[in-house]
């Protein structure tokens, strides 16, 4: 493994920014971090974020329906020479007629889709593990990472809430529910250098069982990020806080569930789609039904039929996105696995019905509920293109995997996370993108 | 290729059918062997065309020893062009601009080729004499009798050595990207990587 220094995790870390860190991960109540994660942000970097911020702020998304948004021409001119999948389409083949892509492109071979000019040493990667589809890894830049704020704060203006810098104090909190995962403590450079906490609501991540409700109550977060299962984490633990909102993405969250965090935590709460592959795509405020306002400058978004036809507005089907903001991932016409229907209001196209990955929750042998994204970490050492993980309404488990692996490792992983319960292994039939987790039972209680 | 031009197959045969001695080592820089230039000017003055001047003469039988496969198949288009459909078409568009545009196809296009198509392939084997018969016809304007603009084109860049050397080039090329970046993303996966701030 090469290690990073302090430096390269953070290259403009001040003496207050230490001071800050130190107080994050030296506090009583700390959680056991175990790992370090820097925005490795220089003041070049930092500069090209603020040039996306000004972008984000001076170019809504834009285009009537029918019609393109004038970035895409001279994008497409740009984009297609440079990619060894698009290579051979003329850069002027009208966007209806290329070719729709999906999850499954990019894990059977993703530098096809990795334009061929960019240097490698800048990349960062990050790991995703959808409830749907494939397991895959994304190329990131440090920068392209940091756009994320630009686009929540865009998302969070929704709400009227603003995200200022905020020195000296914790700016961004994520929560996680999982029985393992990376928890971290750091600084956001393009927050004023404000505090960034990725922490781990299951006990096991606690050396005391009062520890996360102290350390939340200490740190006193301005913006806590999470999916809707670390947030009913959250709402049971109950901590005395009031951050100024809640951003809830990567799965469905409920209306009811979003009512009762607002009511509990005083603040809005705004409900984010956003995927790995894409970054930030929409958000609206999860208390309304209004619609769920597109948040990316360069980000085309179609609603396209089973044969990658773009659908009329108001007429529900996958997510198609073309654009982007990762140097290393641009997309054409890539096929979310998501659904929902395009509507206009005048220029400003706008989600609807949106159907977002729902969370699935497994039952554990000795009943109690166990995160599917937990499966997908345990399964992670496994090279498995496709698999599916089905428990049966009596508990019991079949577990379809391409290519078949019936090892007794892969039953052990599976018996690590679920306990000692019946299971079969089977090949998956041969096909394109599967549903990896199905509760055929009530499932238990989160 | 506008030009309907001799049958392809008649070409195919000539080739098939060289005579030894036209597959002699050709005369190059401090080495006499099958005259190049030689046969050429006699071909231009078969036509009322002006022959080969000194420098001309100079170009072929005084080239580099590693030229002598271009020379090679120089020697072999000058075979084809005393087919009889194609010496029928030279005659009737005898000017000096035909007299140019062979010297230039000569020198240019035919010599590129030759780091990638010998002259044992083009007489041998039945692809190197579709390719040599095929580029001959479309340096002169003419495209195969029998054959639409469009399927000409489609034969021509079928049996093309050097599009196929390109096409080899570009995937040993995206090959090694592919390589460099699995690397570099494995290396990556094994470092931290950078904040992202909500969840996906």
């Amino acid at each position: 493994m090469n290690e990073l220094t302090d430096k390269d995790r953070h290259p403009l870390l001040s003496p207050q920014g230490r001071t800050l860190l130190q107080s994050m991960t030296e506090h009583p109540a700390a959680p056991r971090f175990n790992a370090q994660c820097g925005d490795r942000l220089d003041g070049e970097g930092l500069a090209q974020v603020a040039g996306f911020e000004q972008q984000v702020a001076s170019s809504p998304p834009s285009w009537r329906h029918g019609a393109q948004p004038p970035w895409l021409a001279p994008w497409l001119r740009e984009t297609l020479p440079r990619v060894r999948a698009w290579r051979d389409w003329a850069q002027d083949t009208p966007l209806a007629r290329l070719p729709t892509m999906c999850r499954s492109d990019l894990s059977t071979d993703i530098s096809a889709y990795v334009p061929e000019d960019l240097p490698l040493e800048n990349l960062v990667v990050h790991n995703t593990f959808g409830t749907t589809g494939d397991r895959l890894v994304v190329p990131w830049t440090p920068q392209a990472c940091t756009m994320y704020l630009p686009l929540m704060r865009r998302a969070l203006a929704l709400v009227d809430v603003a995200l200022p810098e905020l020195p000296g104090r914790v700016g961004v909190l994520m929560v996680c529910w999982q029985r393992e995962t990376v928890v971290v403590a750091s600084v956001a450079s393009y927050l004023g250098e404000a505090g960034f906490l990725k922490i781990n609501l299951h006990p096991a991540s606690w050396r005391q069982a009062d520890d996360a409700k102290e350390y939340l109550q200490w740190s006193k977060p301005y913006l806590i990020t999470g999916d809707p299962l670390s947030f009913a984490a959250l709402l049971k633990l109950a901590p005395q806080i009031r951050p100024a909102a809640l951003l809830s993405s990567s799965m469905h969250l409920s209306p009811a569930l979003a009512a009762d965090l607002r009511e509990q935590f005083g603040c809005p709460v705004l409900d984010m789609y956003s995927c790995n592959e894409t970054g930030p795509i929409a958000a609206r405020d999860a208390s309304s039904d209004s619609p769920w306002a597109l948040l990316q400058p360069q980000l085309l978004v179609e609603i396209v039929d089973q044969r990658g036809r773009a659908l009329p507005p108001g007429e529900r089907g996958e997510i198609c996105v073309t654009g982007g903001f990762n140097p290393y991932l641009p997309l054409l016409r890539y096929r979310t696995g998501d659904h929902a229907a395009l509507r206009w209001q005048g220029s400003t196209p706008t989600l609807v019905d949106l159907q977002g990955r729902q969370p699935v929750l497994f039952a554990h042998a000795d009943g109690r509920a166990v995160n599917n994204i937990d499966i997908s970490v345990a399964l992670k050492p496994f090279p498995l293109a496709r698999f599916r993980l089905t428990q049966r309404a009596d508990k019991t488990l079949v577990l379809e995997t391409d290519p078949l692996i019936d090892s007794a490792e892969l039953r052990g992983a599976v018996r690590s996370v679920l306990g000692e319960l019946p299971l079969q292994i089977a090949q998956l039939p041969e096909g394109g993108k599967v549903v990896q987790y199905v509760q055929e039972g009530p499932g238990p209680r989160a | 290729m506008k030009i309907s031009g001799p049958p392809l197959e008649a070409l195919l045969r000539r080739l098939a059918d060289t005579p030894a001695e036209w597959l002699h080592p050709p005369s190059t820089a401090g080495f006499e062997g099958l005259s190049v230039a030689a046969l050429l000017s006699d071909y231009f003055d078969s036509l009322g065309l002006a022959p080969l001047s000194e420098p001309e003469v100079a170009r072929f039988d005084a080239a580099k020893p590693k030229q002598s496969g271009w020379l090679s198949l120089s020697a072999l288009i000058l075979w084809l062009l005393h087919d009889a459909h194609l010496q029928a078409h030279c005659d009737e568009k005898a000017t000096p601009e035909l007299r140019r545009v062979l010297l230039n196809w000569l020198s240019g296009p035919l010599q590129q080729r030759a780091a990638h198509l010998n002259a044992e392939s083009a007489v041998r084997t039945a692809q190197g004499r579709e390719e040599l018969s095929r580029q001959l016809l479309a340096g002169l304007g003419l495209r195969p009798d029998g054959e639409t603009q469009a399927q000409a084109q489609a034969r021509l860049q079928a049996c093309d050595s050097i599009e196929r050397a390109r096409l080899v080039e570009a995937a040993n090329a995206a090959n090694e990207r592919a390589r460099k970046l699995r690397e570099a993303m494995a290396r990556k996966a094994a470092q931290e990587a950078a904040m992202k701030y909500n969840r996906e």
